[in-house]
């Protein structure tokens, strides 16, 4: 490329290189100034005016990006073959999570086999060879070390990295002990996977400050669980300073609180939803109680507290445990609420 | 409705954002070699002084 220069010698800038940076300004405006302005805008007018603008500076950039492109000075480079077939992995793997959401909660777990998931219910220790509706009243999950565990989202014990295919693996609750039989309700389990190690306050916990009930309660729509859940994971994956992929692959981490799966006829510990594991700020069932409400286990059956403590050695798993795992403690809300 | 601290500061940033891209654009019209080069920077050049115009609209 031959260098132009100025009448004062200094040297200009090249059509290629002022096309470029016309369009890197204007991603620059689109991404950084136009997008989280709209998001952030309340008045209507306002925002109206951020989007045209936002809609310009897009079409104007593709328009530039056309006259590099057609030079052969913007080529973007083509995906691996390695690439497309993770992406194509992920997209299936996504699939099978908004199917199963979408099915009605009836089964999630359709494409990982499970074998020896130990559930823990009213009834007792059941075992299951599928991973559809648990058979008992009682968590299907994570109450057992060393179960092994394939949602559609797949598990992974601790420590180790999630497969980008919906993949099965070790699912070790918790870093404690957490025995698999169960006795009649209490609950020093964590819920929803809130508070867990390096997450603050879930949605729920504000949904409670406002006066709402507990946020159990809160948690029998499979939807917005499983979308709990997601949040859930990736703040905990976050906090363990390790690296999301995508729909869910991850390593997981347990979280540091001692969550027996057994439980004793009703005093509440206080311990809620993981409150006291490191790094967790306040749950919103503590939150609640504090405010005179009633202490959140009050009004579920001994089954909920042997489900919700299993939820929880699930739940200690923070990272991965997505809209499955929270999928699992709504399905059993549902059953007893209903 | 008047603005929040948020709208007002997106508002300043997208205004200053425009008005270099126009004075950027209004440089690269005069250095463009090529035709078709020059055409798109002028047509960007408008654009970008309507969007000024749209965004000053919002002070009141």
């Amino acid at each position: 490329m031959s260098q132009m220069f100025g009448t004062t010698g200094q040297r200009v800038l090249t059509d290629r290189e002022i096309a470029e940076d016309i369009l890197t300004s204007h991603k620059y405006l689109s991404n950084y100034y136009y997008a989280p302005a709209i998001l952030e805008s309340m008045d209507p007018g306002l925002r109206s005016t951020f989007q045209q603008i936002h809609n310009d500076t897009q079409s104007e950039a593709k328009q530039v990006f056309d006259y590099l492109n057609a030079r052969g000075w913007y080529r973007p480079r083509q995906a691996d073959a390695q690439s497309v077939t993770e992406l194509r992995n992920i997209a299936e793997e996504s699939r099978q999570i908004v199917s199963a959401l979408s099915s009605g909660g009836q089964k999630f777990g359709t494409t990982g086999g499970v074998t020896g998931q130990t559930v823990i219910g009213q009834t007792g220790i059941d075992v299951q060879t599928g991973f559809g509706r648990p058979a008992t009243q009682g968590i299907a999950m994570g109450g057992t070390t060393g179960g092994t565990w394939g949602g559609t989202a797949g598990a992974a014990s601790v420590g180790q990295t999630w497969q980008s295919t919906a993949g099965q693996g070790n699912l070790q609750a918790g870093t404690g002990w957490q025995p698999s039989y169960s006795q009649p309700g209490q609950w020093t389990g964590t819920q929803a996977g809130e508070g867990q190690s390096g997450m603050g306050p879930s949605s729920v916990a504000q949904w409670a400050r406002w006066g709402g009930q507990p946020s159990w309660t809160g948690l029998q729509s499979g939807g917005w669980s499983g979308h709990g859940g997601v949040t859930a994971g990736t703040a905990g994956a976050a906090s363990a300073g390790q690296t999301w992929q995508s729909a869910g692959p991850s390593t997981w981490q347990a979280g540091t609180g001692w969550q027996p799966s057994y439980s004793q006829p009703g005093h509440w510990t206080g311990t809620q939803a993981g409150e006291g594991q490191s790094g967790m700020g306040p749950s919103s069932l503590a939150q609640w109680a504090r405010w005179g409400g009633q202490p959140s286990w009050t009004g579920t059956q001994s089954g909920s507290l042997i489900g919700q403590t299993g939820v929880a050695g699930a739940t200690g798993i923070t990272g991965g445990f997505q809209s499955t795992g929270a999928y699992a403690q709504s399905d059993i809300r549902n059953r007893e609420l209903s | 409705m008047p603005l929040t601290q948020t709208e007002t500061w997106y508002l300043s940033e997208c205004i200053k954002g425009e008005t270099l891209m126009c004075q950027k654009l209004a440089s690269y019209a005069n250095q463009v070699q090529d035709p078709q080069l020059r055409n798109l920077v002028n047509d960007l050049q408008r654009t970008c002084q309507r969007h000024v115009d749209m965004l000053t609209n919002h002070i009141r």
